[in-house]
């Protein structure tokens, strides 16, 4: 389901078929709901999980994530898995703990608490420099090609901004010696190929909630691409979502009992994704101490 | 399991509806139909399935599920079935699990979903292009024409209809909205009986209907 079809399928409900015309509802105040309705499923089911690479610093122990992050729910260091902890057992094992100059060493744990939103810390604080690969800011357009990396000099892949390429082979793609995962996220439009590439081995790695990245929609020209991470299944509920706000707006189209029952709807699914993920196992299930 | 058409569907919805086609048209019957079998599948995961995945790519560890992949449930390499397990679980045995490969860990054993749109699976398969299946439950095809058919359990067809009746008059609102609520509430209570998921019982949804 597109963003037009939603809003097609949100008009023809308030019996405004092919698109709101009649003043009472305008285009502007179902953008809005529809970035308010997305953002809290995604934040609410916390079903839809991604990794963000992060290079490293010497000493550097706090991390903020961009912004299409949500909560952190297991890190990496290094491709190796990270406890998670908080402030107050490191503090309980060792008074000096935060002391950057004193607890410099390869990261074992991470943690979130007394941070920011969208902070992270590890610990020990890093005692090198990651390898550190500069996008343009507009986006990048080229070739990237046989890059000769080894494992300490490989590279991270994380494009902040639209990204038309290609990414070809490395030269350590098939040696055991050298082995590894590659994982390339593109929170922005991506078109073109990867084959083979080396992973950031000496990086920190986040798994988090996913936030809706592309929070400025419009309807012209029309959006044609699915609607962020959601399955058709649970855009519906996005619908209901929609029309509570609608209908709840202090407006002529205000109807309490229709936006009582939308906000049931929608509460119906995002209890159900927890459901799923109750019965399942996900990432941060059983984070260990 | 017994197979139903759209006609079929649309038919005893629009018999709900007091077969008024013109105020609902043939293109809000079938949405709404479509949309009764997507939310009857998610509670009770009526129809799964097991579709390839991807070939396995050298040294990957993190894929991408297809998009039909509403849950995934099993996943198999090489055809043959690999264990589920946790992100914390893994990293257990293997703290450097996402860095470990064939080449010094056997064949691709375990995975975990991370969330509902990725999996992890170790130990990556180092040298590539074998089969990987899942296996969960899957989004429908949507009906779009009236000949196509959904194969779904006896009992869940006329929850399908029921829904869709009152997911329809969503639209007209007033009396005949209100009293239509009624039927979510029955639909709802037969999804909690009939979830596949394991739920809080006493979790009842209802919409007050005294509040009008």
């Amino acid at each position: 389901m597109t963003l037009n079809d939603l809003y097609l399928r949100v008009a023809e409900i308030c019996l405004e078929p092919g698109g709101f015309q009649l003043g009472l509802i305008t285009d502007q105040q179902f953008l809005s709901a529809y970035v308010d309705v997305v953002s809290q499923f995604l934040q609410e089911t916390r079903a839809f999980q991604l990794f963000t690479c992060m290079n490293e610093t010497i000493g550097q122990e706090e991390w903020e994530l961009p912004d299409w992050c949500g909560d952190v729910r297991a890190a990496f260091h290094d491709n190796n898995y990270l406890r998670h902890e908080n402030s107050e057992s490191l503090g309980a094992t060792n008074e000096y703990w935060s002391n950057s100059s004193t607890r410099l060493g390869v990261p074992q744990m991470w943690r979130e608490d007394t941070m920011d939103p969208k902070g992270m810390a590890v610990w020990p604080f890093p005692l090198r420099n990651g390898n550190q690969v500069s996008w343009p800011v507009n986006g990048f357009l080229g070739t990237i090609a046989s890059i000769t990396a080894s494992p300490s000099d490989s590279i991270t892949a994380v494009f902040p901004a639209p990204f038309y390429g290609t990414l070809a082979g490395t030269v350590n793609d098939y040696d055991p010696v050298y082995y590894g995962s590659t994982y390339v996220d593109t929170p922005g439009v991506y078109v073109g190929t990867v084959s083979g590439m080396n992973e950031a081995k000496t990086d920190l790695m986040a798994v988090s909630t996913a936030v809706l990245k592309n929070r400025d929609v419009a309807l012209s020209p029309p959006l044609t691409g699915f609607i962020e991470y959601l399955h058709d299944t649970f855009a519906d509920y996005i619908v209901y979502g929609i029309l509570e706000k609608l209908w709840s707006a202090d407006s002529e189209s205000r109807d309490v009992f229709r936006a009582q029952y939308c906000r049931r709807r929608y509460q119906e699914g995002v209890k159900l994704v927890a459901y799923i993920l109750g019965s399942e196992v996900e990432a941060g299930e059983n984070r260990q101490r | 399991m017994p197979t139903v058409t759209l006609a079929d569907l649309d038919a005893r919805v629009l018999h709900r509806v007091e077969e008024n086609s013109q105020f609902y048209q043939a293109s809000s019957r079938y949405g709404a139909i479509n949309e009764s079998v997507r939310a009857t599948n998610l509670w009770t995961g009526f129809y799964q399935g097991r579709i390839p995945l991807s070939l396995s790519i050298p040294n990957r560890t993190i894929y991408d599920l297809p998009r039909n992949v509403l849950v995934p449930m099993s996943v198999y390499f090489n055809f043959k079935e690999i264990r589920k397990t946790s992100l914390p679980e893994i990293a257990s045995a293997k703290k450097d699990f996402m860095a470990r490969t064939g080449a010094t860990d056997g064949r691709m054993r375990m995975w975990c979903p991370i969330g509902l749109r990725k999996i992890v699976v170790y130990p990556a398969d180092y040298v590539g292009g074998r089969t990987m299946e899942v296996g969960g439950v899957l989004e429908p095809d949507p009906l779009v024409n009236p000949t196509d058919v959904v194969t779904i359990p006896d009992q869940y067809t006329e929850a399908i209809e029921e829904y869709a009746w009152f997911t329809l008059v969503l639209t007209e609102g007033g009396k005949v909205f209100s009293d239509a609520v009624m039927a979510y509430q029955k639909w709802h209570r037969l999804m909690m009986d009939c979830s596949m998921w394991t739920l809080d019982k006493n979790d009842r949804m209802l919409v007050e209907v005294s509040s009008r």
